[in-house]
């Protein structure tokens, strides 16, 4: 097992790593019958490969957080099973913070003003306890129905919408 | 506690004169009878209003020379969203000096305060400082950014009024790894 590699692909749509992600959601049999493929794809930020094979997939959805009142890129992440524990799930935010946030200067009309995601591992120990992870700066902002934390990160030029 | 323009990397500095002088749990009798003196002039205080415990929550006092300016109050509140106690923090700055950033520096301030000596006192559990902040005072400005870099506050919702509510976690705050089913009910901030 070797240091995996980051790639990022965030709005790329790149064939390879579509496919090699298809892979990995088919063996960990992380889609539902249900789910649109498709729009998945599309949702591809940063994604990890260990020679060729993806062992991390992150993925990035662009939607209101009514708590702010703003247009938020959601982050969700699915680790293979025989790399968690590496860090390798803060290196692939990291990354994708610093993606999506140079994204959103580029596309204001967008109107992307931060980054956020639920915490729903029960597998981070003692970094669920604390209210910043300073190196990607996602912060403890309120909590979903079911208890699990939801952060959030500002991008550097993020502003409030009042009439939003 | 007296600022120097771009001291400790900052992005505001005041552009009144200022000198900031630490009052957090001192009971320091000059900075009390000069905060009275001060909410009547500037009538700040509401008719019923218990000035020995708003006395009792001095945070950091701004004199320009023997005159106190500014002034910023910390009460320590459970917060039920964020299931935390925070350091809620209203300030106050003098009329004829308002519009100088006093108050951007007077959050900054606090903060520092208020991480150090919630380091110093793990027993209070107090994991950051949070401010309510009503929106018309950001007419005329523009809207509000996400995050103060100044004083690390970031907007984290809006209030059942419509103002802004910010959290600044201190460096070392903690939080329950999930929200408890059974959290006592909270005093609101007042």
């Amino acid at each position: 097992m070797t240091e995996p590699v980051l790639k990022p692909v965030w709005q790329m749509h790149d064939v390879r790593a579509e496919r090699d992600v298809l892979a990995f959601w088919r063996e960990g049999k992380l889609l539902s019958q249900d789910v649109d493929i498709k729009t998945r794809l599309n949702e591809l930020c940063v994604i990890a490969y260990d020679d060729n094979r993806v062992v991390a997939v992150n993925t990035v959805v662009l939607q209101r957080l009514e708590r702010v009142r703003a247009r938020i890129a959601m982050i969700r992440l699915a680790v293979a099973a025989d790399y968690r524990n590496r860090r390798l799930a803060s290196q692939i935010t990291d990354m994708a913070r610093l993606l999506l946030e140079e994204w959103a200067a580029r596309h204001p009309q967008e109107k992307v003003m931060g980054m956020g995601c639920v915490l729903q591992t029960r597998a981070l120990g003692a970094k669920a306890n604390q209210a910043v992870w300073p190196r990607n700066g996602l912060a403890l902002i309120d909590h979903a129905p079911n208890g699990d934390q939801v952060r959030l990160v500002w991008f550097a030029n993020a502003t409030i919408d009042e009439s939003l | 506690m007296t600022p120097e323009p771009g001291a400790r990397s900052r992005v505001h500095a005041p552009r009144a004169p200022v000198e900031l002088r630490p009052a957090w749990r001192r009971a320091d009798p000059k900075i009390e009878r000069d905060a009275e003196l001060f909410w009547r002039n500037e009538r700040i205080l509401p008719p019923r209003a218990d000035v020995a415990a708003r006395l009792s929550y001095l945070c950091v006092a701004g004199y320009d020379g023997d005159r106190l300016i500014a002034l910023s109050e910390a009460r320590i509140t459970l917060i039920d969203f964020l299931q935390v106690k925070l350091a809620m923090l209203r300030i106050a700055v003098a009329r004829d000096v308002r519009q100088h950033r006093l108050g951007t520096w007077l959050l900054t301030e606090s903060r520092e305060l208020l991480e150090a000596w919630s380091l110093e006192n793990p027993a209070e559990e107090v994991m950051g400082m949070g401010t309510i902040t009503q929106t018309a005072a950001y007419d005329g400005r523009g809207r509000a950014r996400g995050y103060l870099r100044d004083s690390h506050l970031a907007f984290v919702g809006f209030t059942a009024n419509g103002e802004h509510m910010r959290v600044a976690w201190f460096d070392h705050g903690t939080i329950p790894a999930r929200r408890q089913n059974h959290f006592p009910l909270l005093g609101d901030h007042d």
